[in-house]
């Protein structure tokens, strides 16, 4: 038996998919099957970033709907021996094609084959939401540093709370170090305390994951990025590893230190 | 029943002066009677600033309106003024609501954003009440951590208080009066909100031991305060 995790945020743009993709993809380089569930119908994209929209036969609403089996639907990246699979949403539905009672079945199925199962959540608190939730047994909320961010990840993990998953893990995107040093941007502990749930990775703001979500590669596949480092840390730690924090201080150049050894940094 | 037979009781005290009123003849009896006490011997209750008066009724159950009628009747008979009203029987519905008004609801955990928490009484909270939560009490309100969002006690007019650990709402109110600023000295600090004098006050935790005597010096401070920006 797999886990079914629910990745969501209430607020859009702060980078479900993306986490969904890196944390399925680090989940799989470290030899674990993982199916990647799109809930997002109508707005499907996970199959952008993950590389695989040419490959999309059927979806999520063929499979409900009956006219495909669920093998059928499941799309396999060959990159990872077939340990990563896309269920990806219909495009030309939207959010009502679907119940959660249905979704939790297929998600129950899913889960039998599966080590894990994460379910890409839609943005917002309505249908999609809960459909996304429904077949899920952990939820992992992401949220940017961002005050409107905070504060829609807080609501959502009130109506997980009331949904019967109480023990939500946060993840902290696109932190920006700089800009809490000058106590421009909330810190993790300021959004760790306000939030109350435990945090599970902090992914640091960089390039280097816009273009590589552009490309069709999940950042983690790339070895030398912190972002990707903290994606695999994320992985390892829903493996039940004890990983530390990153430590996200830009590393101090050569001439940087003899400045600051003469005391003028 | 003749009224001689009423039995009303005046005795005077530092405070005032109490009435106590026959449990047993009938209303009608008890108003006269009283009547008839104020014709004659008491006229000196005319003259000087008003006395206050406090009428037990005993056993006598009485309704809000009787009570209306004998205030109304003892203040028209001179300088006197009802402070209160003492009486050992309540119909069973005000009992249930003064007991719903006493009752603590205890709330465990954080109340997160588009949370509404409402309670007949008073709200212990242990955890946090974070930005976007609110809660409405018809009592007061007492916080084991964070203030955060939304707090509003006393909905219903009574007097009330707002406890926090850590006091640093959104907005906050106690009956009519609302707020959207903390002092700053007191932000973020272990501190409680009241109302006095048709103001809302905050002040530390540890003047909590000086009620309600604080009050009273933090109102004038205010109104001192408030002059001195108008003149």
């Amino acid at each position: 038996m797999g886990e079914a995790i629910v990745i969501t945020s209430g607020k859009g743009g702060v980078g479900k998919t993306t986490t969904t993709a890196n944390v399925g993809t680090a989940l799989a380089m470290m030899g674990k099957k993982v199916v990647l569930v799109d809930t997002d119908i109508g707005l499907r994209n996970l199959d952008l970033v993950l590389g695989l929209e040419n490959r999309i036969v059927y979806d999520l609403v063929d499979v409900i709907e009956g006219r495909a089996r669920l093998e059928q639907a499941l799309v396999k990246d060959k990159r990872f021996e077939e340990r990563l699979v896309l269920l990806p949403a219909a495009q030309i539905k939207d959010k009502t094609a679907v119940e959660p009672s249905q979704l939790a079945e297929l998600v129950h199925e899913l889960v039998s084959r599966f080590d894990f199962v994460l379910l890409d959540s839609p943005a917002g608190i309505e249908q999609g939401f809960q459909n996304a939730i429904s077949g899920a047994t952990q939820a992992i909320v992401v949220t940017t540093p961002e005050v409107s961010a905070i504060r829609d990840a807080d609501r959502v993990i009130g109506l997980l709370e009331k949904n019967g998953l109480g023990r939500a893990k946060l993840i902290i995107n696109r932190l920006r170090i700089q800009m809490v040093k000058k106590m421009e941007q909330a810190s993790v502990d300021e959004i760790v305390q306000i939030l109350g749930v435990d945090l599970l990775g902090v992914v640091p703001d960089d390039e280097i994951v816009i273009k590589m979500t552009n490309e069709g590669t999940p950042t983690v596949m790339d070895t030398r990025s912190k972002a990707a480092l903290a994606y695999r840390n994320i992985a390892r730690r829903m493996l039940g590893e004890s990983v530390p924090l990153l430590k996200l201080e830009e590393k101090q150049g050569m001439f940087n230190k003899v400045l600051k050894m003469f005391g003028m940094s | 029943m003749a009224l001689q037979d009423v039995q009303i009781l005046i005795k005077g005290s530092r405070d005032g002066l109490s009435f106590f009123l026959d449990p047993h003849c009938s209303f009608d009896d008890l108003l006269s009677a009283l009547e008839a006490r104020f014709m004659g011997a008491y006229d000196h209750f005319l003259q000087g600033p008003p006395t206050e008066v406090h009428v037990h009724f005993g056993t006598r159950y009485v309704t809000e309106e009787q009570i209306e009628r004998v205030r109304t009747l003892i203040e028209q008979h001179g300088s006197l003024k009802v402070t209160d009203v003492i009486r050992d029987v309540f119909d069973k519905k005000e009992v249930e609501t003064m007991l719903t008004r006493m009752s603590l609801k205890t709330e465990v955990g954080i109340v997160r954003s588009g949370q509404v928490v409402e309670a007949a009484g008073d709200v212990l909270l242990l955890g946090d009440l974070n930005p976007g939560g609110l809660i409405r009490a018809r009592g007061s309100i007492y916080i084991f951590g964070q203030l955060m969002g939304h707090a509003f006690a006393g909905v219903g007019g009574d007097p009330a208080i707002i406890v926090a650990h850590d006091f640093r709402p959104t907005r906050f109110g106690i009956g009519r009066l609302a707020l959207d600023e903390v002092p700053r000295s007191l932000y973020g600090k272990a501190s409680f909100a009241a109302a006095h004098k048709n103001r809302l006050l905050v002040l530390p935790l540890k003047a909590l031991r000086g009620l309600p005597f604080v009050l009273d010096e933090a109102a004038e401070e205010m109104i001192a305060l408030e002059t001195a920006g108008n003149s």
